[in-house]
């Protein structure tokens, strides 16, 4: 037997509903901030200045 | 010199039975919109590696825009998701700090063991998401046009009592993002 799912998320369900600013629309308190490497560089490289 | 347009990595890392994916999210062009879904999702490659009983997650995003790539984060634990966004902002990933979590329900049948297959009308421009939280692999389902109704449908498989995620983009701007989820619901 075949069911129907909602497309909507019926209230029954207690869907959440997620809004929020942009992270960088906020203050730099409000985020943790990760460095993004290009990938041209291998992910596991070692900075000169912090291999020692 | 000659310059090449190069993708970013970056790593975040997983707690125990934490399970992360990122999206990145696009809105689609006006002249597009009429045919398309008004916002795109597409799930970042990522490589990962044990770092003792965690695992570290390298994820990769191909096309690094001037303005910043747009980025849903969502962590899967046994019993809920986190949701959160993120920005790819040049040579860093912004984060914020106040990520929403969301308690799964199980999906309710009658009879325990048997895939239901779901039929529903998608809203191609409003596209769902729908994810296994165990696996974090994405449900996808089959569309197909029914002539007896004129319409394109959609059917999945889900399994009884068993959780499933499932999200969609309701809102999106330069400056805010409003995204709904929830279980999705069976009607008999």
């Amino acid at each position: 037997m075949s069911e129907r799912v909602k497309p909507q998320f019926g209230r029954e369900m207690d869907p959440c509903e997620y809004k929020s600013k942009w992270a960088n629309k906020l203050s730099k308190d409000e985020v943790v901030v990760i460095r993004a490497i290009d990938n041209r560089e291998k992910s596991n490289k070692v900075p000169r200045d912090e291999g020692r | 010199m000659e310059e090449f347009i190069q993708g970013k990595h970056f790593s975040i890392t997983d707690p125990q039975n934490v399970n992360t994916v990122i999206y990145e999210v696009n809105k689609t062009e006006k002249e597009m919109a009429k045919n398309s879904p008004k916002y795109t999702v597409e799930r970042l490659d990522y490589t990962e590696e044990l770092v003792g009983d965690k695992k570290k997650k390298t994820f990769y995003v191909n096309e690094p825009k001037p303005e910043g790539n747009k980025l849903i984060i969502l962590s899967f634990g046994k019993e809920k998701v986190v949701i959160n966004n993120g920005v790819l902002d040049g040579d860093q990933v912004l984060i914020t700090k106040k990520p929403m979590p969301f308690k799964f329900k199980t999906l309710y049948s009658e009879h325990e063991t048997e895939y239901k297959e779901v039929q529903y009308t998608p809203n191609l421009k409003r596209p769902i998401s729908i994810i296994d939280p165990e696996t974090t692999e994405e449900i996808k389902p089959v569309l197909y046009f029914d002539e007896k109704t004129n319409e394109v449908k959609g059917k999945c498989k889900l399994k009884p009592f068993k959780n499933y995620f499932a999200f969609e983009i309701r809102d999106l701007s330069d400056d805010n993002v409003r995204i709904v989820g929830g279980n999705p619901v069976l009607e008999n």
